[in-house]
């Protein structure tokens, strides 16, 4: 298991195994084959999302606006639910758009064998949202002391 | 070490240190390492006396914390005013309370038909000898070229005369038409150019000697004789009596400076004591420049010698003060370059200063970097030194820039009362500020805390010292912040 999919993994109580599984790469059992593990790792790719946005906001916010005026707490929380939100709606349209196109296999969504209902993707999204905010919190404890006016935002 | 010793004699004197005060705090340069101030006064409840002490003893209150050592040489506060010589800056006149001149010159003493008597009767009017002296000499300069003889022989003076080096100057202020200043010069460089058996310092003969004789730049209201012996008519057949005195009596000074207004406004009419109290006026600026000016000046342009123990100087350097054109309200564009180049960053500087002070520090320093990682806290914006010395400094130089701005003529290039929310339109008169395409996220104030949070890395920080740091970024934060804005 790659390090991004154990930090999904913790997670994995807000939008369920079945979602997880296909994220992991799971394909149902087919005819043609006879299903495990097979796909790729979505698990990767929203992590390398949620890293990227975060160290772009982080870097945008410390060192391009880099403002006495927004170096209060309040500012560095909006920039943290800007990071979050807009990974959250990765997470969630994506995965919203992969069941409408019957992309997730018979054996894990609801209808078939499984129990992925639109409502588990949003909740892949909250957890999205959580781990692009830790890599943003990570970020910005990291690299703040180098900003001439925020290196004490948010405290 | 050199020293400028600056005297200031009567009420514009004092009003004119005060000017001087409010130029090295803001930290218009002067080629000396220390002013020391010397006030001749009589009338030592006058408000323009008392407020100028009050400020000279905040300016050296503030500069204790400052690590001179580490100091630019343009910052705020960088000239020291030396109080270790003179601590109280006065040279007291004494025996002038509660007593008429009368009674100061033993007139009853004399028989009444005798010489003396007949002498001192002729020379004085009989309102002169009934006149008391706890106010001065109120425009009687018959009457200080008499008491104020005494000063010489006051352990004060003579410290200060023994504190003279070789390389040290002196400058004295006066005004030539009220009565304290029009006596005082002239007894003044007669002590200092002493014969060499009556100095306690001979080095004093032969210092180079500066003095600016301030002519009529304002009136007083004109009221009961009995009410107030002070008549504003007679301001200009005194000035001419006086300079026809000088012409021939005083030519053992250096460099001479002359100033005048002839734009006057009409002051309420007070002989002295608490409600002598003038706003600044130009006038007193400019006379201070000419402290500037002196200071400047090569030695080499000094000649001073002795001659059959008598101090002969040659080559007396005259000068006046003058503005571009004629306006009743100046403002930077309206002075010369050269004047500028003196005063303009630095009085826009403290300005700058000392808004931020009222403006922006309270809500600033809890959350700036430039604050948190030097110590600017709670502390010390509760210290006496932040919340008295300086604040004190500060509003002085705040109520000195609004007088200036009030009077007439009008001194008004800087504007105190900016919005916060458009800092720099209308600070400087006629001077548009350069706009930014940043000017969203960093504009009025947060741009201030841009600059100061950018440098203070950059400020050589004394350990126990945090009003030295303060004082060194903020000097150096609005010289590039104006920089920015105004180019200049």
């Amino acid at each position: 298991m790659n390090p991004f999919e154990v930090i999904y993994r913790l997670l994995v109580s807000f939008f369920g195994d079945d979602l997880a599984d296909y994220l992991s790469g799971y394909v149902c059992p087919s005819e043609e084959s006879e299903g495990g593990f097979l796909g790729s790792n979505h698990f990767v790719m929203y992590s390398i999302i949620a890293l990227v946005v975060a160290l772009v906001v982080m870097l945008v916010y410390y060192y391009a606006i880099n403002s006495p005026k927004f170096n209060t707490w309040k500012s560095w929380l909006l920039m943290l639910l800007l990071v979050g939100m807009s990974n959250l709606l990765v997470g969630a349209l994506n995965t919203s758009g992969n069941l409408a196109a019957g992309e997730i296999g018979e054996c894990l969504v609801n209808g078939g064998n499984g129990g992925i209902y639109a409502y588990n993707c949003w909740m892949f999204g909250f957890a999205n949202f959580l781990v692009s905010a830790i890599f943003f919190i990570i970020f910005s404890f990291a690299f703040k002391w180098k900003s001439t006016n925020c290196k004490y935002s948010p405290f | 070490m050199s020293k400028l010793y600056v005297f200031g004699i009567g009420g514009t004197g004092s009003r004119v240190l005060k000017s001087l005060t409010m130029l090295l705090a803001a930290g218009v340069k002067i080629n000396t390492n220390e002013i020391v101030p010397v006030i001749i006064d009589p009338d030592l409840a006058a408000a323009d006396l008392t407020r100028t002490i009050k400020l000279i003893n905040d300016y050296v209150k503030v500069r204790e914390h400052i690590d001179v050592s580490m100091q630019s040489t343009d910052s705020f506060f960088s000239t020291k005013i030396n109080n270790e010589i003179l601590p109280s800056y006065r040279i007291p006149v004494q025996n002038t309370t509660d007593v008429s001149f009368k009674e100061y010159i033993g007139l009853s003493q004399m028989e009444a038909r005798s010489g003396n008597y007949a002498l001192t009767s002729m020379l004085f009017s009989e309102k002169n000898l009934n006149s008391t002296m706890d106010v001065g000499f109120k425009g009687n300069p018959n009457i200080g070229s008499i008491v104020l003889n005494q000063f010489a022989f006051s352990k004060e003076f003579q410290a200060v005369v023994k504190s003279v080096d070789s390389d040290d100057r002196i400058f004295v202020i006066s005004s030539i038409f009220g009565g304290t200043g029009a006596a005082g010069f002239p007894l003044l460089v007669k002590e200092l150019r002493r014969e060499k058996d009556r100095t306690e310092n001979e080095l004093v003969r032969t210092v180079p000697i500066g003095a600016i004789t301030v002519l009529p730049y304002f009136k007083v209201e004109s009221i009961n004789e009995t009410e107030s012996e002070i008549d504003s008519t007679t301001f200009i057949s005194k000035a001419k009596a006086a300079l026809s005195y000088y012409e021939v009596n005083l030519n053992e000074v250096n460099s001479l400076y002359y100033i005048a207004d002839n734009r006057n406004k009409t002051y309420k009419n007070s002989e002295g004591g608490e409600t002598q109290r003038n706003n600044a006026h130009f006038v007193e600026l400019a006379a201070a420049l000419a402290i500037i000016d002196f200071a400047k000046e090569p030695a080499s342009n000094f000649k001073t010698e002795i001659r059959n123990d008598k101090v002969v100087v040659e080559g007396t350097i005259y000068r006046e003060f003058g503005i571009k054109y004629d306006a009743e309200r100046i403002i930077f564009n309206s002075l010369h370059d050269r004047t500028n180049r003196t005063i303009k960053e630095p009085l826009t500087q403290f300005l700058l200063f000392c808004k931020y002070l009222d403006e922006r520090m309270v809500k600033s320093y809890s959350r700036q970097p430039w604050a948190i990682d030097h110590k600017i806290n709670d502390a010390f914006v509760r210290s006496s030194y932040f919340s008295s010395d300086l604040a004190g400094v500060k509003s002085a130089y705040i109520e000195w820039l609004e007088e200036m701005a009030d009077n007439i003529r009008s001194f008004a290039p800087l504007d105190y009362k900016t919005p916060e929310n458009d800092l720099y339109n209308n600070l400087i008169l006629n001077e548009r500020p350069r706009k930014s395409i940043l000017g969203i996220i960093k504009e009025n104030y947060d741009l201030f805390d841009d600059y100061l949070n950018g440098l203070q890395s950059n400020i050589a920080s004394s350990n126990t010292k945090e009003l030295h740091y303060f004082l060194e970024l903020f000097s150096q934060g609005t010289k590039k912040l104006i920089k920015k804005k105004f180019n200049f």
